[in-house]
Order: structure tokens, then sequence, then C-alpha cells
């Protein structure tokens, strides 16, 4: 057993599935053992539609509050923004929009990564 | 030996996540690797000993017994048993844990590769 870096990223969109939150339940759960897992989370793909401002996160809101507590901050990747017509007004507070290069290192910086 | 999880969200009779889930599984085994499986989401449906389906031979539960007796590991998540009404995963084949999320954070800290499906 040894403490690991994960990053969770997610490409299905917040809605047609329950992808969006329960990735964030099993974001949460990684670092709940003894082990004391730290995560990255990174939105890709149709993922980003979950860091426009006006989504409804109510069923995500402990998860989202629990992984900003331990000081986890919601990446999205600045490519999926522009071929979506995303700008970055359309986002919620405290989303960090990052380009590809640092979406790779998040991936090389990682010892595992999980994919919702 | 390597140790290898898998984590599969996917569930039986709609997509071939399960299947692929299990080939890599028994591939790891038959080359001497360990392997340990998180069962999320609708992938908690995969053990269940009640399964029938005409056109199939061979169901999910026992493709997932099989890997119970070759020494796989299987754990699924209590939350996503008891919400689909698994009764605590009661009817599971022999050798299926239900557990919860510090397992997998558990089988995270164990694994050298973790494969999602």
């Amino acid at each position: 057993m040894a403490q690991r870096h994960v990053l969770i990223t997610f490409n299905h969109a917040p809605y047609g599935s329950i992808y969006y939150t329960e990735g964030l339940r099993a974001a949460v759960g990684v670092t709940s053992g003894i082990d004391e897992h730290t995560v990255d989370v990174l939105y890709l793909g149709d993922g980003v539609y979950f860091a426009l401002k006006d989504v409804d996160r109510r069923d995500s809101a402990k998860y989202l509050g629990t992984l900003s507590a331990s000081s986890v901050n919601l990446r999205v990747e600045r490519d999926a923004l522009l071929s979506r017509g995303i700008s970055e007004s359309d986002l919620a507070e405290g989303v960090e929009v990052i380009d590809g290069d640092e979406a790779l290192e998040l991936v090389r910086r990682a010892d595992l990564t999980i994919d919702f | 030996m390597a140790t290898i999880g898998i984590l599969l969200t996917g569930g039986p009779f709609q997509f071939e996540n399960w299947e692929t889930a299990v080939d890599i599984g028994e591939a790891a085994l038959a080359k001497g690797h360990r392997v340990k499986y998180f069962l999320y989401l609708d992938g908690v449906y995969n053990p269940i000993r009640h399964q029938s389906f005409p056109d199939l031979d061979v169901m999910p539960k026992d493709r997932v017994s099989e890997l119970v007796d070759k020494g796989a590991e299987i754990i699924a998540c209590g939350v996503c048993v008891n919400a689909r009404g698994l009764q605590g995963g009661k009817d599971y084949v022999e050798g299926v844990r239900v557990g919860g999320l510090p397992d997998f954070a558990e089988i995270v800290g164990e694994v050298d590769r973790l494969v999602t499906l």
C-alpha cells in the first residue's frame, strides 16, 4: 500500500448519465482511505459543460465542498471550451482553465488516472 | 508479478465493458498477476446469481464466478448496491464482497496499473 496521486478525468456531460456526480463521489472516496491519496480533477470533452456557471450542482455540492476544502481545484481544458463555443466568462467561479500541455502534465504527474 | 486494478462501471446485457473487464482479468490471472475489481454504478449488476438470457450461453455472473475461483478479488460498492435494491448483495454469486469506496482507495494504493471500464 502506498500513497498515490490520482487524476480523475470527466468526459461525460452533466446530463444523460450519472457519471458527473458519481465520479466526484469516487474522487472524494479515493482520498478517504488510510493511504491519504491525493487527486486532481480535470474536465475534458463534453465534461466541460459541468463547469458552466448555471449548471445545477445541488447533487454534487457536498463532494465539491469536500474537494475544495482539500484545495482540489476543478480544471477544464481550454481547447474543449473553444471547440464548444464556451468562453471563460461562462464558467463558474473557481474553475481553472488550462492548456492542453498543462493537461498532459497532470497526466504525467499522476500515478493513476480514472475516467468518468 | 503485478497487481492489476479494474474499476468497472458498466452493467451486463447492454454494453460490453463487463466482458472486456473479465477478459483482461482472466488474461492477467493466467500470467500469474493479481487482479482486484471494484464494481461501481451499474457494474454492481454483473454478479447477480439469478441472471438468465436466452441468447447467451454464459452469463456475466458465471464469468464472475470463474474469476473468483481463479483468485480475483471482487468488491462491489455498497451505496451502488443498495441504490439498486440489491439488499446488500445477498443475491450475488459466492465470493463477491460488498464494500465501499474506502476499499477502492485501498485498491488504488495497491495496484501497479488501474483500468477503468
